[in-house]
């Protein structure tokens, strides 16, 4: 009796997790795959050879993997910091440039940027001597999505640092490895996987961006028009064959890259890995 | 054949002082263990050692010369840590030629001389393994081939065997003592393990309050300790308070609450001392014969008898207020068909009466 009475609820657990893991699954597919049953080729096709569309492709993805980049190079040392020194004021830092960043709601961030770059912004000031004018410009564009994911390639890359055990650099260290040598050697490699989640991330964040780039970029001239701020323009304008063209696009793309970046760090290879 | 001085080291962290101007000498080849219980500063003292963290003051000196502000490479000391640390994602062979790499040594010889390391350590057969498809005991191998590869005036092992089971363990420590012979190597050894330390050391000291308490031999130090924390640390089954009321040379004659016991020492101590009487298990001899009482030998009856490993711990009430423990095989508390309440004797050998002054 207790034998049966114990598969019956094993057999629940299961079902139960099967049912929700199916409803969640089919809510996330049915909105990710009704776009592609909302146009027809021909008028997909047909936005595709639009001059716009393919220029909003490139800057989006161009400024996105410029923004990745320059996070991944800047960002690596600092959560490096974060990881391993312990200073005064480390955790007010930590929440201004993580914490604080991830909780701003869509556009605040654009709204500081701009007014901080603005002409009568303090820095918009200092550039202005140099006739340089960053709001609405591709570096605009590039500044806000640095800006926007900065936070979660920190905190990745921060976390997988944790997760490095301090004595593999203590012995690499007794054995005369350099600070340098330690790095690339070990504590880099060992957190691969954690880096590439941030990336990952920050590439994620940065493609969907609009709120910042509406205030801070205007996403009006071709060089500021990114994929997620067009779609914003075409839906208001009633351009729909634009807008899912768009998405699809978007969709299609960010799946690719995504999926390819997976396939060549798959976490099974790197059992090692923090 | 490298010698380890510590001269005053003093170390705190914030108010918290960890280790109190702690000297030591560690001689030759010789294998010394740290002894200490968790947070008594082993682990500060062993990274301060290293250069891994910066003592307030105080020197490190190896071979005599001054390495206290050298970097943990330029010291040249080997370091197997608790958990090995070996590189994850480094096969068994780059874990092993890491230092020598570092060295920019050609290859020739790296390949020369970590093959002869495998070979040493048994590792034949595994040098193209990662970390993580190695057993414990593997693992524990590759990290010492790894810290001998570059020569290491010392080599420091942080609990090495703990994270091992028990056959493994005793494989390992027949081993260390193996290796330590064939290299010639000046070993610290750092563990809270009373039986490793026994086991083991050449000498040892024990850590406590910042600073080495009591250093010597393992039979110096267990069956002689100075303070009664030593005595205590090192679960001495029996601690009997007492006065002494007669002193003749190294002659003394020890009062306690009920009983009289006869000992020698060479402390200074005159009749009207207090004292603690240290008493190893092993100095009582039980007889279920009944003898006569006299100069160190009691009439007792057995309170409880407790399995402790292999052998079986005895409690025998000598009078109301004294109880004495004892050691023996099972095979022969079974032979002499001990019981509860079984009236016993107990003779107790005067040259392994130590004793404490009690301040």
């Amino acid at each position: 009796m207790r034998k049966l009475y114990l598969k019956a609820v094993n057999k629940t657990f299961e079902v139960t997790n099967y049912f929700f893991s199916f409803v969640l699954i089919a809510f996330m597919f049915l909105i990710i795959g009704s776009l592609f049953f909302t146009t027809t080729p021909s008028a997909f096709f047909q936005q595709m050879s639009s001059r716009v569309i393919l220029v909003s492709i490139a800057v989006t993805f161009g400024s996105s993997f410029l923004a990745s980049l320059i996070v991944f190079v800047f960002s690596v040392p600092t959560a490096y910091v974060f990881s391993r020194k312990t200073f005064w004021g480390k955790r007010i830092l930590e929440t201004v440039v993580v914490d604080l960043p991830l909780s701003f709601p869509p556009g605040v961030d654009g709204l500081i940027l701009l007014l901080l770059l603005s002409r009568t912004g303090i820095l918009g000031k200092f550039f202005g001597y140099f006739h340089i004018y960053v709001p609405y410009t591709f570096t605009a564009v590039v500044l806000l999505k640095l800006f926007v994911s900065i936070p979660f390639m920190i905190s990745f890359v921060r976390e997988a640092f944790d997760r490095v055990d301090k004595n593999i650099e203590n012995v690499a260290s007794t054995l005369g490895a350099n600070p340098f040598q330690i790095f690339y050697k070990l504590t880099f490699p060992l957190s691969i996987w954690g880096v590439l989640k941030g990336l990952i991330m920050a590439l994620s964040k940065s493609l969907g961006e609009i709120g910042a780039t509406l205030i801070f970029a205007g996403g009006l001239t071709s060089s500021t028009g990114t994929m997620s701020v067009l779609i914003y323009f075409a839906t208001q304008k009633g351009d729909m064959d634009k807008a899912i063209a768009l998405a699809i696009i978007l969709e299609f793309l960010t799946f690719i890259l995504l999926t390819v970046i997976k396939f060549f760090f798959r976490e099974k290879n790197h059992k090692f890995h923090a | 054949m490298h010698k380890l001085q510590l001269i005053d080291i003093s170390k705190a962290f914030g108010s918290q002082i960890v280790l109190k101007d702690l000297s030591l000498e560690i001689f030759p080849d010789e294998l010394f263990i740290i002894l200490g219980s968790s947070g008594c500063g082993k682990s500060t003292l062993l990274l301060g050692i290293l250069g891994l963290q910066q003592f307030d003051s105080g020197q490190v000196v190896i071979d005599g010369i001054n390495v206290t502000t050298l970097r943990p490479g330029e010291r040249n000391i080997g370091y197997v840590p608790q958990n090995y640390a070996l590189f994850p994602n480094h096969t068994v062979f780059d874990n092993i030629a890491f230092g020598l790499r570092l060295r920019k040594v050609s290859k020739n010889i790296i390949q020369t001389k970590v093959r002869q390391l495998i070979d040493d350590f048994g590792l034949q057969g595994l040098e193209y393994r990662f970390p993580f498809q190695l057993s414990g005991g593997q693992m524990q191998r590759v990290a010492l081939a790894r810290a001998l590869i570059v020569e290491p005036s010392l080599l420091l092992l942080d609990e090495p065997v703990s994270a091992l089971d028990i056959e493994t363990r005793q494989k390992i420590k027949a081993e260390l003592k193996e290796l330590q012979k064939k290299f010639h190597i000046t070993m610290v050894y750092i563990t809270h393990d009373h039986q490793e330390t026994l086991e083991l050391a050449d000498r040892l000291g024990i850590l406590n309050n910042g600073t080495i308490e009591q250093f010597g031999s393992p039979d110096e130090v267990f069956y002689k300790p100075k303070t009664l924390f030593v005595a205590r640390f090192l679960n001495t089954e029996n601690m009997l308070k007492g006065k002494i009321i007669h002193k003749f040379g190294n002659k003394a004659t020890i009062q306690t609450n009920d009983i009289v016991l006869k000992t020698y020492t060479s402390l200074e101590l005159s009749e009207g001392d207090h004292v603690t009487m240290c008493i190893r298990p092993g100095a009582i001899h039980l007889s279920t014969h009944h003898m006569q009482p006299g100069k160190n030998v009691f009439i007792g009856t057995i309170e409880s008898i407790h399995p402790i490993g292999r052998d079986l711990e005895i409690k025998v009430l000598v009078t109301p207020k004294e109880v004495l423990k004892i050691r023996i095989s099972r095979i022969v508390a079974k032979e002499l068909k001990l019981t509860h309440g079984m009236s016993v004797t107990l003779s107790i050998d005067e040259a392994f009466v130590h004793l404490i002054p009690v301040m």
